[in-house]
């Protein structure tokens, strides 16, 4: 059977990036780049846990993307390799001193690729998943709320926001899930949730992934159920699914579709800095001195739909550091910080070098010596969990880490 | 070549070869405006074995060799337009030394200089030239290709503080230069024995052998930092300034120094500050990095401008506030050049020339404004200890002017020959031009029959 390839006219979601292809300075600072002040160090999480090639970089898809343009051919399962295989983090777009968007052209790749029907297999497998069970993963869709049996939630005066805990909370990390809400309600922030069958996966990995229909299909099903529940603001712990809600359903759906979502650390810090909710050390669990905070990319690097200026790594920040703990290492890092591998389809396409990427961040945050590792990422935060090697340093979500170490009083 | 000797000759080894086409193409050219190359193959290695490997596989079958680093060069150099193998050495990025004692750093040529800088910064050490593009670039790319940056001024080229080289040449054999020819003697004088055999791979862009290791000087980290743009009314008074201070040794705290076009002034001052008086700029500005003991660095900022105002000059501080302070202090700091590198690319062409050249030099870029005004043209000069480095930068839109900006840029070699400008970083660039350099050039090849008969390691870079 001949090879398939693609050329030119396979690129379409992607020539809006055509200046890009011919502005690529080669400076290399998307491939390995190191500037200490302003902790920059190393760049593209691929290139180091997955393969070295440089085709498998920002500058690399820009370099496939040119070739294509120049009316080169390329056999469409390496380009598809190369693509897939980027973990959508946007380090290289943070490095590149000239604003190019390589990890944007990748995800557009991504689509074109889907839309010619050459998408690997292991990429529609995300697709299936979530239409037979509402997440990426296949995990049964019944236990879905299995974390919330017998969760009370404050809703006399009826609730002010919709908890949509996200897939990665609700399966990998559910005690974050449940931390939440019972932080929310101690704060005095009345919060509902949808009934378990109508919640379901926002379409983020298949945004990430290039599969925009079943995306799209995704997110109709998830407005139609939060327009059903009454209420306008939504309230989620998944960065994948701020930037859905956000973002790519304003982008990818009708303009008039996106939705006022917050995470809830913006709620919380709110709270916290006005005294309306107080948080005191638990004597039989007290929490570390320091702190090692796993900051997300979605919510600390452009390319995601504008979270980053909402200024997440330092909200994180102020939360802990009133609750008298030592955050390492400070909010600068957010921005170059090394991907841990767990988003863009990372884990579901390539498992093992996002494992390996996991290993990486692990590595580095142990370094600093912190007595636990914290993210507001219930994505970034299982996905350590479940790669973790036997270390001690536990790793939690950021609610999860409030309760398990200080008790509420409102 | 064979694919079967390539992976024969590396079996057992860490390098990775890459052959598929997609894998081939960040390796067709640097960040120049020269023509691409198509290689056959990669090779991404990690050590000096491997290496060797490669030279000899390369050489059985008769297929020419290139190297590159970081490929962010600007002269052509890691293009491979003979095709053949290149051999990426930016797996090779061990620090494998710092020795307090002897006061050198040693290196394998794939260290970023951004890393290299973050690891002597902990112990409160610094190199002494870092080129601009220093977060990406490799120390071995810049060595071979002729770098420059901040430090120039202090320590005038990359070369002058390599203390020696570990280079495998094309037979294959193993040289180490300097004090460390002797077994075990290791790295810590240059000129020693006899010739300075260093010398000849430090801008040979590979044609001579591969850079294996590299011992740079280190020097104490600078504990303050801060800029003074000096202004002038003409070309010809910023040289006359610039010539005096670096005869009486003013710049001696000064790591960086750039000279700027008066039209570069006129254009960031006005857009930033219109309340100033057009007709008030001046018309060549020289900013100023200062580093080293405060103390030192206040009493020189005063003899500067001191100095300056000896040649009708001064300090010119909206220039600085504007552009210069914060260049300087922003890693990105090459590529944030007016703008031009997010809408086009770039070709420079990088010269040395004795500083009361550089009217001359200011004047030429006018003239190719002029004569090529399809492009983008800006000029400028990096202080060195004793003259100064001359930059033509030439945006152009590479979509479709590509063979016309190659074009100009060839016809700017030219002109820059013929006022005295001689190239910095030649590679592929002024290789054209190389027959202009007489016996210089003749003994050049003579010394590559001589080290490479076959002519494979990286031809056509200096039309060797």
């Amino acid at each position: 059977m001949a090879t398939a390839t693609v050329k030119g006219s396979f690129l379409a979601a992607a020539r809006q990036f055509t200046e890009n292809l011919y502005h690529c300075s080669r400076c290399n600072y998307c491939v390995e780049a190191s500037w200490e002040e302003k902790g920059l160090r190393h760049v593209c999480p691929t290139l180091v846990n997955h393969s070295p090639a440089l085709s498998y970089s920002g500058k690399g898809y820009l370099a496939t993307a040119r070739a294509l343009a120049d009316g080169e051919e390329l056999s469409a399962a390496t380009v598809a390799d190369r693509v897939f295989a980027c973990t959508t983090c946007g380090n290289c777009e943070e490095a590149c001193p000239i604003g190019l968007r390589p990890a944007q052209l990748a995800k557009a790749m991504r689509a074109d690729l889907v839309d010619h029907g050459l998408a690997p297999d292991r990429v529609l497998e995300i697709a299936s998943n979530i239409a037979s069970t509402g997440n990426p993963d296949g995990l049964p869709g019944a236990e879905r709320y299995a974390w919330a049996s017998g969760l009370q939630t404050d809703s006399g005066s009826g609730p002010e926001f919709l908890y949509l805990p996200g897939c990665a909370a609700c399966y990998g990390k559910p005690a974050e899930a449940r931390a939440t809400v019972a932080l929310l309600t101690a704060a005095g922030v009345r919060v509902a949730m949808l009934a378990a069958d109508r919640d379901r996966c926002c379409g983020a990995p298949l945004f990430e992934t290039g599969q925009l229909a079943a995306g799209r299909r995704q997110g109709i099903e998830l407005l139609e159920a939060i327009r059903d529940s009454g209420l306008s603001a939504v309230l989620t712990s998944g960065a994948e699914c701020l930037e859905s809600l956000r973002h790519h359903y304003s982008q990818h759906l009708q303009a008039d579709e996106a939705v006022a979502a917050m995470h809830p650390l913006e709620l919380l810090a709110d709270r916290i800095s006005t005294h309306r909710l107080k948080l005191v050390a638990r004597k039989d669990s007290p929490p570390p001195a320091a702190v090692a905070m796993l900051d997300s990319c979605h919510l600390s690097k452009k390319g995601h739909g504008g979270l980053a200026e909402t200024g997440y790594p330092r909200l994180a920040r102020t939360i802990l550091a009133a609750l008298g703990c030592r955050v390492v290492p400070d909010e600068s890092a957010a921005r170059f910080a090394l991907c841990c591998g767990a988003a863009g389809g990372m884990s579901q396409i390539h498992p093992d070098s996002a494992r390996r990427m996991a290993l990486g961040k692990l590595e580095s945050l142990r370094e600093l010596g912190a007595g636990a590792i914290v993210s507001a990422s219930p994505l970034c935060a299982s996905h350590l969990e479940r790669s973790r090697d036997g270390g001690t340093t536990p790793v939690y979500g950021l609610c999860e880490f409030i309760m398990a170490h200080f008790e509420a009083r409102g | 070549m064979e694919k079967r000797s390539l992976a024969n000759e590396l079996a057992g080894t860490s390098a990775v070869v890459l052959e598929d086409q997609i894998d081939l193409l960040n390796y067709r050219r640097d960040a120049s405006v020269c023509a691409a190359g198509d290689p056959a193959a990669v090779v991404l290695v990690s050590s000096a074995d491997e290496i060797v490997r490669v030279v000899k596989a390369a050489r059985e079958a008769d297929q020419p060799i290139y190297l590159r680093g970081a490929g962010s060069t600007y002269a052509g150099g890691a293009n491979p337009t003979r095709g053949g193998v290149v051999i990426d050495v930016s797996p090779m990025n061990r620090i494998v030394e710092i020795d307090r004692g002897r006061g050198l750093v040693v290196v394998e040529p794939g260290v970023t200089y951004g890393e290299l800088l973050a690891v002597l910064g902990r112990d409160g050490l610094t190199v002494g030239i870092v080129p601009l593009t220093g977060a990406s670039g490799t120390i071995g790319g810049a060595i071979a290709s002729h770098g420059l940056g901040t430090g120039s001024p202090k320590y005038q080229s990359t070369g002058d503080e390599v203390a020696g080289l570990e280079v495998i040449l094309p037979d294959g054999e193993l040289l180490r230069t300097g004090s460390a020819a002797l077994a075990g003697a290791g790295f810590f004088h240059r000129y020693a024995i006899g010739p300075d055999l260093t010398g000849l791979f430090l801008g040979a862009n590979g044609t001579l052998g591969v850079i294996t290791k590299l011992a740079l000087w280190v020097h104490p980290l600078p504990p303050h930092q801060e800029t003074l743009t000096l202004g002038f009314s003409d070309y010809a008074a910023g040289a006359r300034f610039t010539a005096r201070a670096q005869l009486h040794e003013m710049f001696r705290n000064v790591w960086y120094g750039a000279g700027y076009e008066d039209k570069a002034v006129a254009a960031r001052v006005s857009t930033a500050r219109p309340d100033l008086d057009g007709n008030s700029m001046p018309g060549f500005c020289l900013g100023l990095d200062l580093r080293g003991d405060p103390r030192e660095v206040a009493a020189d900022r005063l003899r500067l401008i001191d100095q300056a105002s000896r040649f009708a000059g001064g300090e010119f501080a909206p220039f600085d506030e504007i552009f210069f302070s914060k260049l300087r202090r922003d890693f990105s700091f090459w590529y944030g050049y007016a703008g031009y590198f997010s809408r086009s690319m770039c070709a420079l062409l990088m010269t040395s020339m004795p500083t009361e050249t550089s009217p001359r030099f200011f004047a030429l870029v006018d003239r190719m404004r002029a004569l090529h005004s399809d492009f983008v043209w800006a000029g400028g000069t990096v202080l060195c200890r004793r003259g100064v480095h001359g930059a033509v930068i030439m945006f152009y839109d590479e979509q479709h002017q590509w063979p016309a900006a190659q074009a100009a840029a060839s016809a700017a070699c030219a002109e820059l020959l013929a006022i005295g400008c001689v190239p910095y970083k030649v590679g592929k660039m002024w290789a054209p031009l190389m027959d202009r350099f007489g016996t210089y050039y003749q003994a050049l090849r003579t010394l590559k029959r001589s080290f490479d008969p076959k002519s494979l390691f990286c031809p056509d870079n200096l039309a060797l």
